[in-house]
């Protein structure tokens, strides 16, 4: 019985993984990209949550919110990088930092004004509220939802990434961006896109863990931490990276949460100063 | 980002002005707790401060030092009768203890990276504490706490004057200690390393322990901080530890200005003194204060009192003066 | 130790499919001035970055007399001994051209970077390089706003700084002008017999003019070595510069 308990909780953290998979990707790539940090990257998935929340409450339906989550997201990340982060490219990075951290902060507190500072749930679809049989496994059938909803995100962007000219002028603008402007490659709009692609996919991430978790307002900077630990854990500017870094952070915060379940959260952290401390470039990244 | 440039002898004019002002802090604000809470942050502030203006580290983990020194210090006087200043040092110490372990992890990496990482661990702080709760009280921390005086018998503190008196003593001596730090050899190693963290590795230093000797005593001011906060309150509640004072403490250092360690006391002043003027007239303040980081990030870099300082000389240069001899730093 | 060379052996260095470096020896004798010259690309300075502990090469050893020094750090070279000076200038820009020196000078003095207790000692060692350097007049003035040819001059006195037994000098004399060629490259024979000497130069006439020994680098591999008049001869080298006049 003993190992079917680890299988399950290795399989739920497998549908926490993919979500915090979702949530890194974005940041990995631009911080390759542009070496640019948006401290404000928590914000896009408390957007897309909390459009899951106010979604589902008029309309009574989370299918809308699964699309307009990440446009919403998409749309926070548009505004912000046309108002104030153009501003900040020929800054110094702390000076970047600081500003989409406060930037993070006014969202969060325009959170908690448009409705108020405690946590809410948001009803999982009701098509998706029952459970599914797979073999010995009782498994809801709503996570099973987010797993495969995250793995067709995955592959698509696995496609996009190494199928397409765009992924390639992104790979590429990972490794160098000096390069990739040489090339003739307008460095800037592959920027803008994945910035806002990225965005969309943290909203997203958001959307599809509303039901679970619920929604509060200073979901974004716990958010931005996890991403942070992904980004540490998988390396700079590598999908495969994050993926693998978010499966991994995943599980270890499911296992531990069977283990010990006030110190599941705290797992994710003790495993990142593990990376840091054996193989500082991070599992897929480049030293 | 503004930096310490304006240092000349040791002590000078500033040291003299922070004293005049804490000694006046009491009869100038509403309330003398109001003063010891500007004290307690000014410390705080004070730990960002130095690592971002000196050695050009931006922390924003410097509240899971505070919280270290905070609950240090509530579990200090809860298992020992120890003193109040003996309390508080060697809470601080434990901080400055954490510091240099998370700072050992975090100086792998730099730049960007390295501040992300000091994220990663604010976050760790609060969720440490939290799993750790027999030891901690979890969501209610530590409360109840006794106050000792001073040193064991001498100098009560049970009035609110004498606390200020004592929290103002620290505070001055931590400023004291920080200016001497800056303007010591040790200092200057930490201030190349902020200006050309290549070349100083090509001189001969060995950059990574200095970068984490600074990060300890960064610590060791943001413990100390916390472990003030919990003698002045009576009690460790989780927001010492939680991320959000780590935050707080950045802003403050901002606003303030990095150029000098004052800016972390007009900081400090200036977000303690709008949270209880604005909080009950509008509880999301906070806005106001981000919207003005932003302000000063993009127009005022040196923050509040580097563009004073900034004012000063230029009307000091439509004087003709020169430089003293021995003005090492420009 | 005075009397160690330094003894790079079969050092190669690779970035990815390309190599910089490849089976490279080299033997730098205590107290004489070696040049290196080569090509723009060939990999000096890559070279110097090996021997300087900047770079860790992906083959090959590097030896202080008969200690292996390949995996020791930049920082931990200089106290055996060992300073350089860059090619691009990397001084501090916003501190005082005598801050530039005194860092440097104290960064070997025992003891005194860890001292946080009190204020700066001045050192007469400062106001030797500074001397030797020409910057007296401009002490005081932030590095950044010193000329190109200062600028360089500045490279130079932050190396010697530490008091260096083995001063690798890469490029001290590009940009600067015909007036502080001739002091420079004075100053910089005058460092030999006492210290040793490894410079990249460009400007052939002094590079024959000072060195004992020059070792010539193209495309990563040594493609000759021996006394100026020796090298000067070599059509090999003449080949390689493609008929620069030497």
């Amino acid at each position: 019985m003993q190992g079917q308990v680890v299988l399950f909780q290795i399989l739920n953290g497998v549908g926490i993984g993919m979500i915090y998979f979702l949530l890194s990707v974005g940041l990995t790539m631009i911080f390759g990209l542009m070496r640019f940090v948006n401290f404000a990257h928590g914000t896009l998935y408390l957007v897309g949550a909390y459009t899951a929340f106010s979604v589902s409450l008029l309309t009574g339906s989370m299918w809308w919110a699964l699309a307009f989550g990440p446009l919403a997201a998409a749309g926070v990340a548009l505004i912000s990088e046309r108002l104030i982060l153009r501003h900040t490219y020929d800054m110094p990075h702390e000076a970047q930092i600081l500003v989409t951290f406060a930037l993070a902060l006014i969202f969060q507190e325009s959170i908690v004004l448009i409705f108020d500072p405690l946590a809410k749930n948001v009803p999982v679809p009701s098509l998706l509220s029952g459970i599914v049989f797979i073999g010995p496994f009782v498994y809801p059938a709503y996570r099973l939802a987010v797993v495969c909803a995250a793995a067709v995100i995955a592959v698509l962007l696995w496609f996009v990434l190494e199928r397409t000219r765009f992924g390639a002028a992104l790979r590429a603008g990972s490794e160098s961006t000096e390069m990739v402007s040489l090339l003739g490659i307008n460095v800037q709009q592959v920027f803008m896109v994945a910035f806002l692609v990225g965005g969309a996919l943290a909203g997203f991430a958001g959307t599809l863990s509303a039901p679970l978790r619920g929604v509060e307002p200073f979901m974004g900077s716990e958010a931005l931490g996890v991403a942070f630990v992904v980004v540490v854990v998988g390396g700079i500017g590598s999908y495969t990276g994050a993926l693998l870094g978010g499966l991994l952070i995943g599980i270890v915060q499911s296992v531990a949460s069977s283990l010990w379940p006030e110190g599941a959260r705290l797992m994710i952290y003790g495993a990142m100063a593990l990376v840091l401390l054996v193989r500082p470039a991070g599992l897929m990244g480049r030293s | 980002m503004s930096t310490f440039s304006s240092y000349r002898s040791f002590p000078d004019a500033t040291t003299s002005a922070l004293a005049v002002v804490l000694v006046a802090l009491p009869f100038v604000l509403p309330s003398v707790t109001l003063a010891s809470e500007l004290v307690v942050f000014a410390i705080g502030a004070l730990s960002c401060t130095f690592l971002l203006g000196l050695v050009g580290l931006l922390s924003f983990g410097q509240g899971l030092f505070f919280g270290v020194g905070a609950y240090g210090a509530a579990l200090i006087l809860i298992h020992t009768s120890a003193g109040s200043l003996v309390t508080i040092l060697a809470a601080a110490a434990m901080a400055a203890a954490a510091a240099a372990i998370v700072g050992f992890l975090s100086v792998r990496r730099r730049g960007i990276y390295f501040v992300m990482l000091t994220l990663a661990f604010a976050q760790m702080g609060y969720f440490a504490m939290l799993a750790m709760k027999d030891i901690t009280g979890g969501e209610n921390g530590l409360t109840g706490l006794p106050r000792p005086p001073v040193f064991a018998g001498l100098g009560a503190l049970t009035h609110s004057h004498s606390v200020y008196a004592f929290l103002a003593a620290i505070c001055f001596l931590a400023f004291v200690l920080t200016h001497r730090i800056a303007t010591s050899p040790f200092g200057s190693v930490l201030r190349a390393i902020r200006e050309n963290e290549v070349r100083a590795d090509a001189l001969g230093y060995d950059v990574r322990w200095f970068k984490i000797m600074a990060l300890a005593f960064g610590g060791f001011l943001a413990g100390l901080a916390g472990a003030m906060h919990t003698i002045f309150l009576g009690l460790a509640p989780p927001n010492t530890i939680e991320p959000e004072m780590s935050e707080r403490l950045v802003i403050m250092a901002i606003i303030g200005g990095t150029g000098s360690p004052i800016g972390a006391l007009i900081g400090a002043g200036f977000y303690v003194l709008l949270a209880d003027f604005l909080s009950s007239l509008w509880p999301r303040w906070l806005m106001i204060i981000a919207f003005l980081m932003i302000a000063i990030v993009l127009f005022l870099p040196n923050g509040l009192w580097g563009s004073v300082e900034l004012l000063i000389a230029r009307w000091r240069s439509g004087r003709v003066r020169i430089a003293p001899p021995g003005a090492v730093d420009g | 130790m005075d009397k160690a060379s330094i003894t790079a052996e079969k050092i190669g260095v690779r970035f990815g499919g390309f190599r910089a470096l490849d089976l490279v020896d080299l033997e730098i004798v205590a107290g004489s001035l070696h040049s290196i010259i080569g090509p723009n690309g060939a990999g000096k300075t890559t070279l110097f970055n090996v021997l300087t502990g900047r770079l860790l090469p992906s083959e090959g050893s590097v030896r202080l007399g008969t200690r292996d020094i390949t995996r020791m750090a930049a920082h931990g070279r200089v106290h055996l001994g060992i300073a350089r000076s860059f090619q691009v200038t990397n001084i501090f820009q916003n501190l005082t051209v005598a801050e530039n020196v005194r860092l440097a000078v104290q960064a070997v003095r025992r003891g005194e970077p860890w001292t946080f207790w009190r204020g700066i000692s001045p050192d007469r060692n400062v106001e030797e390089i500074l001397a030797a350097t020409g910057l007296q007049a401009r002490a005081m003035d932030r590095a950044g706003t010193l000329s190109h040819g200062a600028q360089r001059a500045l490279e130079i006195g932050m190396a010697l700084g530490s008091d260096p037994r083995y001063v690798f000098l890469d490029e001290p004399l590009a940009g600067v002008s015909i007036d502080d060629i001739h002091r420079i490259k004075t100053l910089i024979r005058g460092l030999t017999p006492r210290r040793t000497v490894v410079l990249i130069e460009h400007n052939m006439r002094v590079v024959l003019d000072i060195s004992d020994r020059i070792t010539v680098l193209a495309q990563g591999e040594v493609i000759a070595e021996g006394a100026p008049a020796d090298i000067r001869a070599n059509p090999t080298v003449r080949a390689a510069y493609l008929g620069a006049s030497i």
